[in-house]
């Protein structure tokens, strides 16, 4: 009986996603080092390709610095440098993504952005207490999806050292 | 009315009651104590004003209290009486000054009208009642006994008092009470045996057709009594369903109007719900002048607003009064733009009628043509006149500040715009010479554009300076000491932005002055000095700043008391006996810094120092202070004129491009290795004709492994502020350069040693150096 509910659950949720092409539980899936991320799609504003930064003095390391978004001063953080990892070179793949936090934007640069995925709340777990990686500070929860595990990030973490 | 009408009416009035209130304050505390014929004249027709205005918006607590001190002002004005407190009715005064302050701020955040005012009620009504004692005129309170009276010591050649007063009510039955014929008739009844020649609009009360008119229009009702107004009031009270009874006593002279005038007017354009401001403007005639007709008729209707703003409104007066007295009256109405007073034609007319008769025909019709010529003459002047007013009235409008600050963000961006087309990289290398010489012209009118959106946010600092006579004032009468304050300079004109944040600085410097500095008069004239104390408020021009400069002729700072302080408090951050006079008279800008042992009411806790201090840095402003023992004490604040966009130099430390202030830069110049020196600190100086400087380094001093180290490669700039100067390595002068500044993101915690960024003409972001930084506190 329990187990039918759940499975109505989610096909409801399923068809509520698919019918009114909501845009919650959807996440914007990337690629930082080896792993995948993931951040909520609601907040992103949009991607840019990598661009020139202009360095801010006397500012953490991950903070890269600012840009000119069409007039607006955004900041750009690097996700590398936030998670401890082995600094690369920008190159084509390299891109920014700007999501909108508390009325201001901030760039995130990642390796790589691959597509928007739905990932059910059912499909979602907590990740092993095992803290092996500094990234792992950031990752609240766990989505699976048919073919990878998705490290979801809650972007209050990355902006802001508790 | 419906909501939204009610509600622009409110912003509306909530608006100029204000205009009208700082005004009325202005002319309290300007006039000091004294009032002259002109100023009661002042007071008494905004007092007027704001009571016609919130009487139309039923705010009755409004109403009254304006009403009483219109009765003050009445009796003033028309006794002429020789002892007058007038520390006390200026204390009266400002307190329903206070008052209806309070009352427009409550309105403003929508709530009721509660504040009791009872008292503040009685005490004008006592300061009049005393003033009438002391001057051994008629105690009479009941203000239009007074009228009479008056009027018969001034005008008795054109009143005859008639000697049964009479009297007018307009009367308004509750909403579904019915019958109001029957019931207009029972007021007739009721006043009885009161009442004498009693005259009714409408005539035949108990006709049908008359309940319409009585319950749109009102009953109307004339009749002789010899009781009073409030005895007639209670009586005409009796009658139930009464929603509104509106009781005055007619002066027989209104019927004997010597004067009957055209009056034209037009309100300033943009001023919108033109219908309501005539209606206020009929509604705010005295009692004394009576509306014969007017045109449009029916001022509640909408329609009419577009009528009145494209033809004006006219109206015909009678009144007892002169053309030049109803002049003034009629000038007080705010958003007047065109007044045109011309006296009726049948007077004129009798005029030449006049002439006549002592002529014979032909010169008659010479005379005729004469008088014609004078009375077109009288037109000419008439209209001159007419020109004076247009000329005093201002063409202005009330616009959004945040539209202001919108277009100001819009020509930030046009300006950057411009020289990324112009300046294109892709340009580069080209012959453009038609290209060239349009874009300087684009260049021209965008300068333009800018300064224009500048100069209409640039706000003259009087009005904020004006304030300061009241906390003068107050402060003067609780501590009893007396001091005057000077004010220079009040038409000086500094940003809006800027001048939100410079009124509570100049609050906390005064109120220190006077608490502090301005000594006893008792202290000072056994100082030698005079026995008022002066407090200057000075405004001027200086370059691309402005010098606001508060100086007080007191007890000046007290240095060792400072120094102490400052030592107790763990401030120094160098030996004792290095400070100069001026570093250790900063200390007192300090949070929470305060030599007084005691707490008073107006100072003591160290906080209103501070609040200068932060307020000034964040408009990028310095304030420094200095003192001559004895003698005095001035505190300069230096403000820029705008905030937005200044000119800048670019400079480059290896690739990254910074933006200084041009107006900080004193000059730039090579130097070579031998001039630089150490001191024991390892502290890297320069040496330049002579004098020896600190010398920054900006990589270091960023923390960036970028730029020039070799002093030879790199040019250095000299910086200076009031007293010091410093110099600052660079690597090279890119150029000057126009600059919007714009905000470092917020996310970005404050960086010591900038101040904001800037877009240049590639689109790359310069950094903006804050030179503030680089100088000692």
């Amino acid at each position: 009986m329990k187990e039918e509910n759940t499975d109505l659950e989610q096909i409801n949720e399923d068809r509520i996603s698919a019918l009114a092409d909501t845009i919650e539980n959807k996440f914007l899936i990337f690629k930082v080092g080896h792993e995948n991320f993931g951040i909520e799609i609601s907040i992103v504003h949009e991607i840019i390709n990598i661009v020139p930064i202009t360095q801010v003095p006397r500012t953490p390391n991950y903070l890269k610095g600012i840009i000119n978004l069409r007039g607006d001063i955004v900041s750009i953080i690097d996700l590398r440098t936030r998670f401890m990892m082995e600094e690369v070179e920008y190159d084509d793949l390299t891109c920014i993504i700007v999501v909108e936090q508390e009325g201001e934007k901030i760039g995130i640069i990642v390796d790589e952005v691959f597509e928007v995925k739905y990932i059910s709340k059912k499909n979602m777990s907590p990740p092993p207490s095992a803290k092996l990686v500094y990234s792992n500070k950031f990752v609240k929860t766990l989505g699976n999806t048919d073919d990878k595990v998705i490290l979801l990030v809650d972007v209050k973490d990355l902006f802001y050292d508790e | 009315m419906d909501d939204l009408d009610r509600d622009a009416m409110l912003e509306t009035f909530i608006h100029e009651m204000g205009i009208l209130v700082d005004q009325l304050e202005n002319v309290m505390l300007i006039t000091n104590e004294m009032y002259d014929g002109n100023t009661i004249n002042e007071i008494f027709r905004i007092m007027h004003t704001i009571k016609g205005s919130s009487s139309m918006m039923l705010f009755t607590s409004l109403t009254e209290i304006t009403h009483a001190t219109e009765d003050l002002f009445f009796f003033l004005r028309e006794n002429n009486p020789e002892n007058i407190d007038y520390p006390l009715i200026t204390d009266i005064v400002l307190e329903v000054v206070d008052f209806i302050k309070i009352q427009l701020a409550s309105l403003e955040e929508a709530k009721d009208l509660d504040m009791p005012y009872d008292e503040l009620m009685e005490k004008i009504q006592n300061c009049l009642l005393d003033l009438k004692k002391e001057n051994k005129i008629n105690l009479e309170i009941d203000d239009n006994l007074k009228i009479e009276n008056n009027s018969e010591i001034k005008n008795t050649k054109k009143i005859n008092v008639s000697e049964i007063p009479r009297y007018r009510a307009i009367i308004y039955f509750q909403e579904g009470s019915e019958m109001e014929n029957v019931r207009a008739f029972t007021v007739i009844h009721n006043l009885g045996t009161i009442a004498t020649d009693i005259s009714t609009i409408p005539e035949n009360v108990l006709d049908e057709d008359s309940i319409w008119k009585i319950r749109t229009d009102g009953f109307k009702i004339e009749f002789n009594s010899d009781h009073d107004i409030e005895q007639v009031r209670n009586i005409l009270l009796q009658s139930i369903y009464i929603k509104d009874l509106n009781l005055e006593q007619i002066f027989s002279y209104e019927e004997e109007y010597n004067n009957v005038f055209d009056v034209f007017v037009k309100f300033q354009e943009g001023c919108e719900m033109e219908n309501i401001r005539a209606f206020t403007f009929i509604s705010n005639l005295p009692k004394y002048v009576t509306v014969l007709s007017q045109e449009p008729e029916n001022l509640l209707d909408e329609n009419n607003a577009r009528f009145i703003a494209e033809n004006g409104f006219s109206v015909v007066l009678s009144t007892n009064i002169s053309k030049e007295q109803l002049k003034e009256i009629l000038m007080g109405t705010i958003y007047l733009d065109y007044l045109q007073i011309n006296e009726k034609e049948n007077n004129i007319y009798e005029d030449i009628l006049n002439t006549y008769t002592e002529e014979d025909e032909i010169e008659n019709k010479e005379e005729k043509s004469k008088s014609e010529d004078t009375s077109q003459k009288k037109d000419i002047n008439l209209s001159l006149e007419t020109e004076k007013i247009k000329k005093t009235t201002s063409h202005s409008i009330n616009v959004n500040v945040t539209k202001l600050d919108q277009l100001l963000n819009l020509v930030g961006e046009l300006v950057i715009s411009e020289a990324m087309v112009t300046q294109n990289p892709e340009l580069e290398g080209m012959e453009l010479e038609s290209f060239t010489k349009e874009s300087r012209q684009l260049r021209k009118i965008i300068g333009e554009i800018q300064y224009t959106v500048m100069s209409m946010r640039m706000v003259p600092l009087g009005p904020t300076f004006f304030k300061m006579n009241r906390i003068v004032r107050d402060m003067c009468r609780q501590l009893k000491k007396d001091v005057n304050l000077k004010i220079i300079g009040d038409e000086t004109e500094v940003d809006k932005n800027i001048i939100e944040h410079i009124a509570d600085p100049l609050m906390h410097i005064i109120r220190n002055s006077i608490d502090h500095g301005i000594e006893s008069p008792e202290e000072r004239l056994s100082k030698n000095k005079p026995e008022q104390g002066t407090i200057i408020l000075e405004a001027k021009n200086s370059g691309g700043d402005v010098l606001i400069i508060i100086k007080d002729d007191g007890a000046g700072f007290n240095k060792d008391k400072i120094l102490k302080k400052a030592i107790a408090n763990n401030l120094l951050s160098k030996p004792e006996d290095e400070y100069t006079e001026k570093e250790i008279f900063q200390f007192i800008f300090y949070p929470g810094f305060s030599t007084n042992e005691t707490i008073t009411s107006f100072s003591g806790r160290g906080v209103g120092m501070d609040v200068v201090n932060t307020n000034l840095e964040y408009v990028g402003g310095t304030v420094i202070a200095d003192s001559i023992d004895g003698k005095g004490s001035s505190i300069t604040l230096k403000i820029p004129l705008t905030l937005a966009i200044i000119d800048g130099m670019l400079i480059k430390i290896g690739d990254a491009k910074y933006t200084v202030p041009i107006m900080d830069i004193r000059r730039s110049l090579k130097i070579s290795k031998k001039d630089i020196v150490f001191d024991p600190n390892g502290n890297e100086m320069v040496k330049i004709r002579g004098e020896v400087y600190n010398l920054i380094r900006l990589n270091t001093f960023f923390g960036l492994d970028i730029g020039y180290t070799d002093i030879e490669d790199g040019i250095v700039l000299m910086l200076e502020n009031e007293s010091q100067t410093v110099c600052l390595f660079a690597d090279e002068l890119v150029g000057e350069q126009q600059i919007v500044v714009k905000n470092i993101p917020k996310y970005i915690k404050k960086v010591h040693g900038l101040s904001g960024c800037t877009l240049l003409g590639n689109g790359d972001i310069s950094l903006i150096i804050n030179v503030a930084a680089f100088f000692d506190k």
